[in-house]
């Protein structure tokens, strides 16, 4: 097998497979090949920042990490540890206009933990895509469903900026003065015929007419930089083009979570493109081939047992289910880094023009 | 064991064995005579048609008592209940507008999901719920919600709604949370992090345990084992050394390969979490 050079790189899984140091390995040897490349991370767990040592204030920034491996090579990387708050800046930025950072309701919801995380993880990497600075971007993401949600996030935005509430929402936020009296009625028709009308006023009812207005200027003020947002969708081609993105769905021997992993891969259908690879983890297949217990070992005989089993149970179903099947041995060792370093180097077995 | 609290929210990163250990727990729980239930938020999205999520299939499978909350009648729930009208909170949640805003507010979604976790929790003083929740970012979501719409609302029913869920949640022997983890750095690194983050939303009973502990088989200092095996039982033996004082208690490794029987394995030692 060997794999093309595209812009896009997205390592997708279940938890706990893997994902951040396999796409950080992937970072680094692009890097090595000459290529310039961007390493972002949208995992709100942000373990990248452990296993290139990046520090907490830095999120939300592109960094570069001169040496990554922390071995004196001339190697430099750029990465970028999703931050919400970063974002919305940047698209206050993009509009000219600080009204949607300085939007209390806003501000609150684009805190870390706020749950904007996925729908704006896509506007940040939209607006990485527009630089076209990097020949390859590698994206780590949040793990299991969540996967998911960041992909749905496209069908969220596409309802959430339907023209009709754009129209609604401006009329209501601009607060029209009667003079127009005939748009003014057709925008009314509008509004009571979507239903709008009716949910504020019973918004109004459990929060008072303060919120309401508060809540009508923060959803004013998004409707405001809907460009941004919509832009964003455009995303969503280039990444279901095989021509330019490379799908990772990682999968880990050392877990029983085969079916979550498919279960991802078919939720995921009609985003992807065609040609995802898979990955397999922490394969020990080697280290257990050397061992031989003695039959009346019979414990340690179980531990064998036990291994091969589940080894082998993946790369059957995995298989079965996938053509292309890319195997990463476990690396034993204690530091993230070492990590990094060794799965680095087994990327090379995936690329036939490297020697 | 001391008598349990009502709600335990078993969390931790991805694949450190979440649903499982809070599968055991329940069924060991249960048998010790509590009323105790499974509970997962099965789907994150109001118009999702999804059926039951593979875990609730699993614990019907396995006969465990569970709890599964969907979206879409928890919030139809509990607009019916502020608006005094089931006619009106059928017709609020399927408009496109209401709809569009639920799914760009995950953390509002969560609050709607604790609050009839709660709702349920005053209901029944016998019941106790063993939360199947999200990873550690989105527990954080979750957990942050309840402050962060108090903040967003301000006043009204609404926020009443939120200082109640509050004080509730922390309120005396209410609440634990488990972190699980695994015995790798970076694993452990992430939990201790989980645990100070959770102590900022609010002071509450947080444990860390470590799952799939090799140093905890029985018999496993008589094994002769090949190098890989030893270099794990080593980085284990190191991350004991370095974080012992911070992980409450090592769950052994199961050496199963069914997901039924891990349950099983796991059931015994799940008092260390209760």
């Amino acid at each position: 097998m060997n794999l093309q050079l595209k812009p896009f790189e997205i390592f997708s899984g279940t938890g706990g497979v893997g994902k951040t140091t396999l796409a950080a390995s992937r970072a680094v040897f692009l890097a090595e090949q000459g290529h310039t490349v961007l390493l972002i991370t949208i995992d709100p767990a942000k373990r990248l920042k452990e296993v290139l040592n990046i520090k907490d204030e830095d999120a939300g920034k592109i960094v570069r990490v001169s040496d990554p491996l922390q071995d004196q090579s001339s190697l430099k990387l750029d990465v970028e540890l999703m931050n919400p708050e970063e974002t919305i800046k940047r698209v206050a930025l993009q509009n000219n206009s600080d009204e949607i950072v300085n939007n209390r309701i806003l501000k609150v919801l684009s805190r870390p933990y706020g749950g904007l995380n996925e729908i704006l993880s896509i506007i940040e990497l939209q607006l990485n895509m527009a630089k076209n600075k990097y020949d390859v971007n590698v994206l780590d993401t949040p793990p299991g469903s969540h996967f998911l949600d960041f992909l749905e996030s496209v069908e969220k935005i596409r309802a959430f900026f339907d023209q009709t509430f754009v129209d609604i929402f401006n009329y209501l936020g601009k607060k029209v003065e009667s003079t127009d009296a005939g748009r003014g009625r057709r925008f009314m028709t509008k509004i009571v015929s979507s239903g709008v009308k009716k949910l504020l006023d019973y918004l109004s009812k459990v929060t008072g007419a303060k919120f309401v207005d508060e809540f009508l200027e923060a959803i004013y003020v998004l409707y405001r930089s809907k460009s941004v947002f919509i832009d964003a969708l455009n995303l969503q081609k280039e990444l279901q083009d095989s021509k330019k993105s490379n799908w990772f769905l990682v999968t880990s021997v050392e877990q029983n979570k085969i079916k979550e992993a498919m279960e991802l891969s078919e939720g995921a259908k009609a985003l992807l493109n065609e040609e995802t690879f898979v990955i397999l983890n922490k394969c020990l297949q080697d280290q257990i081939k050397n061992w031989n217990p003695a039959p009346e070992q019979t414990l340690e005989m179980a531990v064998k047992k036990s291994y091969i089993e589940r080894e082998e149970k993946h790369q059957q179903i995995l298989g079965e289910k996938f053509g292309n099947i890319l195997k990463f041995s476990e690396v034993l060792k204690m530091e993230p880094l070492e990590h990094v370093k060794e799965l680095k180097d087994q990327w090379r077995q995936y690329h036939l023009e490297i020697t | 064991m001391s008598s349990p609290k009502r709600f335990y929210i078993i969390t931790g990163k991805g694949g450190v064995g979440k649903t499982a250990a809070a599968l055991a727990l329940t069924k060991r729980l249960n048998s010790q005579g509590k009323k105790a239930r499974y509970l997962n938020y099965t789907t994150s999205s109001l118009s999702s048609s999804k059926s039951d999520r593979q875990e609730i299939l699993f614990a019907k499978k396995m006969d465990i008592p569970h709890v599964a909350l969907n979206l879409l009648e928890c919030s139809q729930g509990y607009v019916g209940k502020k608006m005094k009208s089931q006619m009106i909170a059928k017709w609020v949640v399927k408009t496109p507008f209401f709809k569009a805003l639920m799914s760009m507010l995950p953390g509002f979604n969560y609050l709607i999901y604790l609050g009839k976790t709660l709702e349920l929790l005053k209901e029944d003083p016998e019941l106790i719920f063993i939360l199947d929740s999200p990873s550690s970012g989105h527990a954080l979501t979750m957990l942050e919600a309840t402050k962060n719409f108090g903040e967003i609302f301000q006043s009204g029913l609404l926020f009443e709604d939120t200082q109640k869920m509050i004080k509730l949640l922390y309120s005396e022997n209410f609440l634990q949370i488990n972190i699980l983890t695994l015995p790798t750095l970076m694993a452990v690194n992430e939990a201790i992090e989980l645990k100070k983050s959770l102590a900022e939303i609010a002071p509450s009973e947080t444990h860390i345990f470590c799952n799939n502990s090799f140093k905890s088989m029985e018999g496993v200092d008589k094994l002769e084992l090949p190098p890989f095996l030893r270099s794990k039982l080593e980085t284990e033996r190191l991350i004991e050394e370095q974080f012992g004082g911070q992980i409450k208690a090592f769950i052994k490794h199961s050496l199963s390969n069914q997901d039924a029987q891990i349950i099983n394995d796991l059931t015994p030692s799940m008092d260390n979490l209760a």
